[in-house]
């Protein structure tokens, strides 16, 4: 089962340490991985309007990887948007935080996120999780391919609990 | 650490063979855990809905999830879960037979959290069930379902 996959990575993190650590995991990982890095919420959103609008530089991510302590527009808010969006609600975003808060793990959980792990500090650690989200995502779980977007007009899509 | 000890994992499948495959993939792996089966999704949710108000009942921290079941199939199911405040945030993986696009992308836009396609060889079967629960159970932070530990029910990463 070890295909060269090409994947996108959504990285949605303001820590500029915690940004390169994460870059480095993924580089040293087999399966090839684009990976973008937004700062905040709103960019990310900007990012994500891009690839509805097939900009090249801002392709759509096949994974989301989201912080939930950034200024202004925190993690929360940004997933609650985009599950409410249906060009963007089925895309897996996992959420990588400082917090092991059962409040906050909660509440991700209600607004959809697909995973909740607390990040760790050492570049070893990042590697193995980095791992295993690949393993998973990417390897075990087949994706959304694009196109074949089907009219699912009696699902609508998840508004947030 | 596994703390799925006091946690119930929920495999909604009607196919005897791969109830058993799947129950012994679990008990086999670095993380087992106790498993509630629902051979309809019509069982499944009656069982959650029983628990969801029972402050005495755990609810299932995963649902594996088949499609393809007589009567309320996997898609309803998890329609109609998606949309209940107390089961909501359940993470829910398909696991079936089916490869087919739409059903993929029907799947995650009902808010699925992972599809994964049963392999056919028991070997390849045992080791995706193995990858799956390492994800969610060693990975993952799981939100704590049983009432029955007063402590912390969220796993410690080991690395």
């Amino acid at each position: 089962m070890d295909t060269l996959i090409s994947t996108v990575i959504l990285l949605v993190e303001d820590d500029p340490g915690d940004q390169k650590l994460i870059n480095k995991s993924l580089a040293n990982e087999r399966i090839a991985n684009e990976l973008h890095i937004c700062s905040c919420g709103e960019e990310a959103l900007e990012y994500l309007q891009g690839g509805k609008n097939n900009n090249a530089a801002t392709p759509m991510p096949d994974l989301i990887l989201l912080d939930l302590n950034m200024p202004g527009m925190g993690g929360k808010e940004f997933l609650r948007t985009i599950k409410s969006d249906s060009d963007l609600c089925t895309i897996p975003v996992v959420i990588l935080t400082t917090s092991d808060a059962d409040k906050d793990i909660l509440e991700s959980y209600k607004l959809q996120a697909s995973g909740y792990i607390k990040k760790p500090v050492s570049l070893e650690q990042f590697q193995k999780i980095v791992h295993d989200l690949q393993e998973y995502w990417f390897v075990i779980c087949k994706r959304v391919i694009p196109g074949s977007k089907h009219e699912c007009q009696n699902d609508k899509c998840f508004a947030g609990g | 650490m596994n703390d799925l000890q006091n946690g119930v994992v929920l495999l909604v499948e009607d196919d005897l063979g791969d109830q058993k495959l799947i129950k012994m993939a679990l008990a086999n792996s670095e993380t087992p855990c106790r498993i509630q089966v629902a051979a309809s999704g019509e069982e499944a949710l009656e069982y959650l809905k029983r628990n969801r108000g029972d402050p005495s009942q755990s609810l299932p921290r995963l649902i594996l999830l088949d499609l393809n079941m007589p009567g309320m199939g996997g898609r309803e199911f998890l329609r109609q879960i998606k949309m209940e405040p107390q089961l909501c945030h359940i993470p829910t993986v398909i696991l079936t037979t089916s490869d087919s696009k739409t059903d993929i992308e029907q799947c995650y836009r009902l808010q699925a959290s992972g599809y994964i396609q049963k392999p056919s060889s028991i070997m390849a079967f045992n080791e995706v069930v193995r990858k799956l629960a390492k994800y969610w159970f060693m990975t993952s932070i799981l939100v704590k379902n049983s009432l029955d530990n007063p402590s912390r029910q969220t796993i410690r990463l080991d690395y």
